[in-house]
């Protein structure tokens, strides 16, 4: 602030008229001479000395006229000293001094209240009252000061300090009067923009005391305005770089303060903030200042040197006056940092408040770089809001260095940093994966509250613990930080936080009722608080979930009617939308989604709400045909709500699942060539997204779907043949493209396999060789070279070797070995191969490590209480990993904890292909043990389920034959070897088997080797059939002969496994 | 009565005709038999001619083969 008239605008010799004269007449008297030696002494800053000269006067010429002049000069010289006391006694002599010359005689008057006013200033601000009573005794000065000389030009002075003094005890309404005051009854003063200046000053400081009680407000308002008023007048004089300067930097704070109020993120607080912006960029550098400060005073000497040359003493006296209350100002600049330094820290600050990081830390940066050694609170300043901007951007590592450095340079608990620890702690509970690590943020939270234990922030960084606990299913733990707050704390709006948090818990703990329960506490106990609304949504939101569907409708609907501004609304519409569809009442859901569509389009809910309107639909035209088999569904709202989105959110992250949609609805609608259309245009219209690999997967899908339904190869006709051909070659086509489009997607995995597939089924009809297959995987490999797509497809390759390794050459393994990269993610059925054949090789080490590197690539969320709930990826991911773990512990002798996991597994995961593999195992193994009946019961179980993959499935089926023949049931047994083939025909080895056997079996039947069927069959009863005598004797004992080695010495329930009846028969 | 007594006497033939013609029991078994084995081989041919046509890769194609030509083959008549 700019010290306009204190009691340093002051020289005696001036008043005196001492200059004027002493250059006039050139003649000194001893007293005259003192005075001018003392002065100058207090022009020097030498006070002491100079007190004892003005004191010596009146000791050594008791007859001086100076005596008064010498009064004055030794109070303010007491001022400098900071002796108010003895300052305010020297002052007060020329009260009752005989002959005092009304210069002096005002200029003391008014200096005594400005003591008084200094004294207080300099008390403690624990000291309120005192402080208070001194501000007034000043202010009782001045006004008594006003009273005494009425047409004194030192009543703008007086009012002036008044003001100031009125503003130093918040009386910020009297000060600004005083002032204005002031401004009326001098209106040509040359300081009236000083009082203007200040007048802005305090009303600023009015505003925001009348926010600070009770928020923006029209009287907070006002009180800015007029201080904006204030310091554009200042500006718009164009007559003092001091006080313009000032006032831009003034100015910058008001549309700071009134940014802050104003609504978040709202076009009028993103305009106030480049209001704020424009004033600080208008601040001057301190060097530029103190130079026009400099010309300003000589410019005013100037004046006055006129002024004695034409013998004119008031003027003189005037801009003497003038120019040492400027030298005042250039001094007070000089004592000040660079205050274009100090907005261009607070246009960061700006930045930081609007988001803009990166230009706040420029800005920042920027200022570090002229900052002084002594300027240590800027730097603090800047070291805390550099902080703070990579904290904002959780940029982790510089975050941290930038929190560590600030402890070094700063200390750990200085006041500034007062929630730095917090900010940083809170980076760590960023959901982003590469970020997340709730641990780490628990370490920074406890620091904040070590560092801060009485500060707001820390009760936040218990909460923000809390929070981080409940990430690591530390719920007790979580519970027990809630507990300490809700105990320690009394701060209402924490309290309701942290009962908030609570319930939070409890939800997350699937406590459900005790979570309601808490959250209406809530709800009820702190109306009006962010929290109580947020409870009461969840109170809905948890018994929609719970399934009480009628509690969920009241309660939403309730939150909905009385929160009509939350800013929960769409999601609180979405779940009650939700809660209508479960009640039937589909109609009043449509309706509801299509508010949150129509009244929220760019909320969160707004998206999924359109794809539950589209499913809803559909479900609709697919009830509306039932039983009616000669109509189809009719999808046409479906599309429309599905076009609607897609002009709607072309940007979405849904827009494939859009476009899928509808290609998925086509496919079921029989119009495979609006579903091509569909996924068509999504490559051309969004083809730089990373989601063009699934629309060319579903493209090569499709294409391949569409030549298996023409029929097996070799039974088509010339035209299909082509066809046949033509359709995979264009499945291969998107197949590549959607490698290459995407080459790091998750997609290529699908899209290799795909490849694959075709590739095996071209081999198999000898349209490919092995070779070529090989050659061209290991040429698509080569285009990768360098990136994670490469070990894909060698797996890829390594795959198709292992389905055709008959030779038993194992070449795949040492091609998966080589390509395998731990740094890499691979498919869970590439590992699951991988994995096991390393256990088969006895390499359980490194298996295991396989294993675990799949469980932690696909790991079961954090937050997700129940595992089961998982993705079908992950899953299967944690099944094999669970199923080698097993596996090995099997190897390793531990059959007991192999057991254990196996059981896990079958609990946690019981669709998945592992639990078919696993149960499949024990029916081949009973199938060993010539337990037949045990064997038929499990394996039908796996060759019927779902879940289990094509091959295990394939594999049952001819072990359940094969036990069947065991049995001597035969046309069972024939039944289901033929089968393999209808029912599993892309298991080519196995269905080639199942048809050899079922061929044999029957010839055995048609040359009697084997009894043919009684005509009731019951084949379970013809264990005896063998031995009856057959057509031709010696043939059952023979047959009997051929089964057993086959059921004792190959009953391998692999898919190669040879024949055991004698090939050489015939 | 030529014309009457020639229908007796094809009534007459007929009716020796049936009698001489009615299968013993066990002749039916083997009959039922006969013609059980000659479906089986069908069927049997089939699968090996599907297993052929469908997995002509299979290392079961060929020996399927021997087998479509094995029975393809009259057997030999019974001396």
């Amino acid at each position: 602030m700019i010290a306009a008239r204190s009691p340093l605008a002051f020289s005696v010799v001036v008043a005196l008229g001492l200059g004027f004269v002493a250059r006039a007449q050139q003649q000194e008297t001893l007293d005259q001479r003192d005075m001018r030696q003392a002065e100058a002494l207090s022009g020097e800053s030498k006070y002491a000395e100079a007190v004892a000269l003005y004191q010596g006067i009146s000791q050594k010429y008791p007859t001086s006229p100076y005596i008064p002049g010498a009064n004055l000069g030794a109070a303010v010289s007491l001022f400098f000293l900071k002796d108010y006391d003895k300052a305010a006694e020297a002052a007060r002599k020329n009260f009752t001094a005989k002959n005092v010359p009304p210069e002096i005689l005002e200029r003391s008057y008014v200096l005594v209240p400005q003591i008084l006013s200094t004294k207080a200033a300099e008390l403690p601000a624990t000291q309120v009252e005192q402080r208070k009573r001194a501000f007034l005794e000043a202010v009782k000065g001045f006004d008594d000061f006003a009273v005494k000389f009425p047409k004194s030009p030192e009543v703008e002075t007086a009012l002036y300090g008044k003001g100031r003094a009125l503003a130093q005890i918040e009386d910020f309404e009297g000060a600004a009067a005083a002032l204005k005051q002031g401004m009326d009854q001098f209106p040509t003063s040359p300081t009236i923009l000083d009082t203007k200046f200040l007048r802005g000053l305090v009303l600023a400081q009015q505003g925001i005391k009348a926010a600070e009680n009770a928020g923006p407000n029209p009287a907070s308002t006002a009180a800015l305005d007029e201080a904006e008023k204030a310091f554009r007048e200042v500006i718009a004089a164009r007559s003092d770089l001091v006080l313009i300067n000032s006032s831009f930097m003034q100015l910058g704070d008001v549309f700071a303060l009134k940014a802050s109020f104003a609504e978040r993120e709202s076009d009028s607080q993103k305009k106030l903030n480049e209001q704020a912006l424009e004033q600080f960029r208008e601040v001057r550098a301190k060097d530029e200042v103190l130079n026009v400060q400099d010309r300003r005073i000589k410019y005013y000497l100037q004046l006055a040197e006129t002024a004695r040359l034409g013998k004119k003493i008031d003027e003189w006296r005037l801009y003497n006056r003038v120019a040492e209350k400027e030298r005042e100002k250039l001094n007070t600049i000089k004592d000040q940092p660079d205050p274009s330094l100090d907005a261009k820290l607070k246009a960061g600050q700006i930045f930081l408040a609007m988001g803009k990081y990166d230009e706040a830390r420029v800005l920042l940066n920027f200022a570090q770089g002229f900052l002084a050694e002594e300027d240590k609170d800027q730097k603090k300043r800047v070291a805390y809001f550099q902080c703070v901007t990579y904290a904002a951007q959780h940029i982790a590592d510089k975050a941290v260095a930038a929190y560590g450095k600030f402890k070094t340079d700063f200390g750990k608990a200085d006041p500034i940093a007062e929630n730095l620890a917090l900010l940083i702690g809170a980076i760590y509970l960023d959901p982003d994966p590469k970020l997340n690590n709730p641990d780490e943020a628990i370490k920074y939270l406890d620091e904040q509250v070590a560092n801060f234990p009485k500060s707001k922030y820390s009760a936040n960084a218990i909460m923000q613990k809390a929070t981080a606990l409940i990430a690591l299913k530390r719920y007790d733990d979580a519970l027990k930080a809630l507990d300490q707050t809700l105990k320690t704390q009394t701060d209402k709006e924490l309290l309701s936080q942290a009962e908030f948090a609570l319930a939070t818990v409890q939800r997350e703990m699937g406590k459900n009722e005790e979570a309601v329960a808490s959250f209406k506490t809530v709800r009820d106990k702190y109306p009006g608080t962010e929290q109580a609304e947020q409870a009461a949504f969840w109170v809905g939101q948890i018994a929609g979930v719970a399934g009480d569907t009628a509690t969920a409708l009241t309660e939403l609907t309730a939150f909905i009617e009385k929160n009509p501004e939350s800013s929960l609304m769409a999601s609180a519409l979405y779940f009650k939308a939700r809660a209508q569809a479960q009640t039937d009442d589909a109609s009043g859901a449509l309706v509801t989604y299509g508010e949150i569509v129509q009244r929220f389009p760019q909320s969160e809910p707004a998206q999924p709400a359109m794809f539950e309107m589209a499913a809803m639909l559909q479900r609709a035209a697919d009830s509306a045909i039932v039983g009616k088999p000669d109509e189809k569904p009719d999808y046409s709202k479906v599309h429309a709500i599905i076009d609607e989105f897609v002009q709607k959110y072309p940007d979405s992250d849904r827009i494939y699942a859009a476009y899928d949609f509808n290609a998925q609805l086509a496919i079921k609608e029989d119009k495979q060539d609006a579903a091509i259309k569909a996924y068509e245009d999504f490559i051309a219209q969004h083809g730089a997204k990373p989601d063009v690999s699934r629309a060319h997967l579903s493209l090569a899908t499709i294409w391949k779907a569409g030549a298996e339904k023409l029929g097996p190869f070799l039974v088509l006709g010339k035209d299909d043949q082509a066809k046949w051909k033509e359709s995979m070659e264009t499945a291969i086509k998107h197949a590549e493209q959607g490698i290459e489009k995407a080459p790091e997607s998750d997609a290529v995995s699908q899209l290799l396999d795909v490849l694959l597939k075709i590739d095996t089924l071209r081999m198999q009809v000898s349209l490919k060789k092995a070779d070529e297959i090989k050659g061209y995987f290991e040429s698509l490999a080569g285009k990768f070279e360098g990136k994670t797509t490469k070990p894909k497809i060698l797996f890829a390759l390594a795959n198709f070797l292992a389905d055709n390794d008959r030779e038993k050459k194992a070449e795949w393994f040492d091609i998966m070995d080589k390509a395998y990269d731990p740094k890499l993610i691979f498919s869970p059925a590439d590992l699951d191969r991988f994995g096991n054949a390393l256990v088969d090789r006895k390499q359980n080490d490194k298996a295991k490590t396989v294993f675990d590197k799949l469980a932690k690539d696909y790991p079961v969320p954090p937050n997700l209480a129940d595992p089961s709930k998982v993705t079908r990826t992950v899953g299967d991911a944690q099944s094999v990993a669970m199923a080698g773990r097993a596996r090995i512990l099997q190897a390793d002798g531990k059959a007991a904890e192999a057991a254990t996991i196996l059981e896990e597994l079958k609990k946690i995961y019981p669709w998945s292909a592992k639990v078919m593999e696993a149960n499949f195992g024990i029916g081949a193994g009973l199938f060993e043990q010539k337990k037949y009946d045990e064997a038929l019961e499990i394996l039908a179980n796996v060759a019927k389920s779902n879940t289990g993959s094509v091959k295990i499935r394939a594999q049952a089926m001819m072990i359940m034959a094969k036990a069947l023949e065991q049995q001597a049931k035969y046309d069972e047994a024939i039944n289901n070897y033929i089968k393999i083939a209808s029912f599993f025909e892309s298991e080519r080895d196995i269905a080639a088997e199942g048809l050899w056997r079922g061929g044999q079996l029957l010839e055995d039947q048609a040359t009697g080797k084997i009894v043919p069927p009684k005509p009731t069959p019951k084949p379970a009863a013809t264990p005896k059939a063998a031995a009856k005598p057959s057509p031709k004797p010696g043939a059952a004992p023979k047959a009997a002969e051929k089964a057993e080695p086959k059921a004792a010495g190959k009953p391998a329930p692999k898919a190669g496994a040879k024949p055991a009846a004698s090939p050489a028969k015939k | 009565m030529v014309q009457r007594l020639a229908l007796l006497l094809a009534a007459g033939f007929i009716a020796l005709g049936a009698v001489s013609c009615k299968k013993s029991p066990k002749d039916a078994i083997a009959e039922k038999q006969a013609k059980f084995r000659a479906d089986q081989k069908a069927r049997a041919l089939k699968q090996y001619q599907d297993l052929v046509k469908k997995y002509p890769e299979s290392e079961f194609a060929e020996k399927a083969k021997e087998r479509i030509r094995a029975l393809a083959t009259p057997a030999p008549a019974k001396k």
